[in-house]
């Protein structure tokens, strides 16, 4: 199917427009002096001008074909291309039940008033990564939610909810993107490489980024306190879902210090400790 | 003359039998997917395609199962599911920069991955109330 495409595709490129053909066929220097007498020479001149436009066409659509993504296609494919890279260590093809995620997530959103927010969940099925979320197409956001992780804290969905907003904010106020970018990334992307080779050190570098990213590195102590002061501040206004976000962190903190399938979390969201200390009120000193 | 008629026949029949099994051609518009065995995305798959392949529908949204076509794709007949499928060829990543993506080099394994993605995904949206 694929090599019957690649033949379509070949012949299109190659196919002339009835415009070429006819240049090619007749010589029309030949017969100036007919066109002179029956006063047909503008009539070629437009031909001749159409042609050359035509050309010019299809060598703009041969050139176009050696664009570099833009930033507005490249996070989303980029995101997928990474997934699939490591589908093997994330887990995420596995058979799972009908956990109805989607659902509460959106609830939660339209609660606190984050409207027409698009989403993908993808469960995971290990603990190497506990939560995390990756730029999708067209806006649209990934987030990956290991079930290990959940079940390890027998967390509702609600529970698992806030944690995806924690993930939907790192993405929002542009910590991730900030963090797996490259220098050759803004230098290639919207670019055009006819007649260059071309280069994939920038795909490269972001992949390993990513991969950084999520297995080891992970978010600053700096971002991580402003993701907490902006859980804190959208929370405010529901008492109730604020205290299931600091009982949550509290699982996570208590979790992470006993269960060593779990010790990498510390250091890609440093720190539930932290956290539940920026979130505490400051005691007063008499 | 007589070999006009045959080949009128032929014609006629054949686009009957298109006319009476197919709903329309549509297209593919995710990276890559998959042709399921049934209506279900932990099936097996019985056919690998990319975005913007000519897939034949022959029966538009199950009555039996919600969200599924029942499609024909070369010479596989099988299910995919009817969000991912565009009455107008779609704006495919590997069709604006082909040789960008062709320069990534996927392996067979990538492609059934790629594909797999899309069955795995909960996707969700808020929405204004």
């Amino acid at each position: 199917m694929m090599f019957l495409n690649i033949v379509l595709m070949t012949f299109l490129a190659q196919a002339q427009t009835f415009q070429e053909k006819e240049m090619e066929n007749i010589d029309f220097k030949e017969l100036k002096n007919v066109l002179k007498e029956d006063f047909l020479e503008p009539v070629v001149e437009q031909k001749i001008e159409k042609v050359k436009e035509i050309k010019e066409q299809r060598q703009a659509q041969q050139i176009e074909k050696f664009n570099y993504p833009t930033e507005e296609n490249f996070w989303g494919f980029i995101s997928e291309y990474w997934l699939v890279k490591n589908a093997s260590i994330l887990k995420w093809d596995f058979e799972k039940p009908d956990y109805g995620l989607e659902g509460s997530v959106a609830e939660l959103f339209e609660k606190l008033g984050l409207y027409q927010k698009k989403f993908k969940i993808l469960p995971l099925n290990t603990p190497v990564v506990a939560h995390f979320s990756v730029p999708g197409n067209d806006g649209e956001m990934i987030y990956l939610i290991s079930v290990p992780f959940l079940r390890s804290l027998d967390l509702n969905k609600l529970e698992i909810s806030l944690l995806i907003l924690e993930d939907y904010f790192r993405q929002e106020m542009a910590f991730f993107r900030a963090n797996v970018n490259s220098p050759e990334l803004a230098a290639s992307l919207g670019q055009n490489f006819h007649n260059k080779k071309v280069s994939l050190k920038f795909v490269d570098d972001v992949l390993n980024n990513y991969t950084k990213l999520a297995f080891d590195s992970g978010y600053t102590f700096q971002q991580q306190f402003e993701v907490t002061k902006k859980m804190d501040l959208m929370l405010k206004s529901h008492p109730q879902i604020w205290n299931v976000y600091f009982q949550l962190l509290s699982k996570i903190d208590k979790l992470v210090k006993t269960n060593s399938a779990y010790e990498i979390y510390n250091k890609i969201y440093p720190s539930p400790e932290m956290q539940i200390k920026w979130l505490s009120p400051k005691e007063k000193v008499l | 003359m007589n070999i006009l008629k045959v080949i009128y026949l032929i014609g006629f029949v054949s686009f009957s039998s298109f006319a009476q099994e197919t709903v329309g051609i549509f297209y593919y518009k995710n990276v890559f997917g998959h042709v399921h065995s049934k209506s279900d995305r932990t099936s097996t798959s019985l056919t690998n395609m990319s975005c913007g392949h000519p897939v034949k529908v022959v029966q538009y949204q199950l009555s039996t199962v919600k969200g599924w076509s029942l499609v024909s794709v070369g010479d596989v007949k099988g299910y995919v599911e009817t969000r991912y499928l565009d009455q107008k060829r779609p704006d495919c990543f590997q069709n604006a920069h082909p040789k960008f993506f062709n320069a990534l080099n996927l392996d067979l394994n990538e492609l059934y991955y790629w594909g797999r993605l899309y069955d795995q995904y909960l996707d969700g949206e808020s929405r204004i109330q």
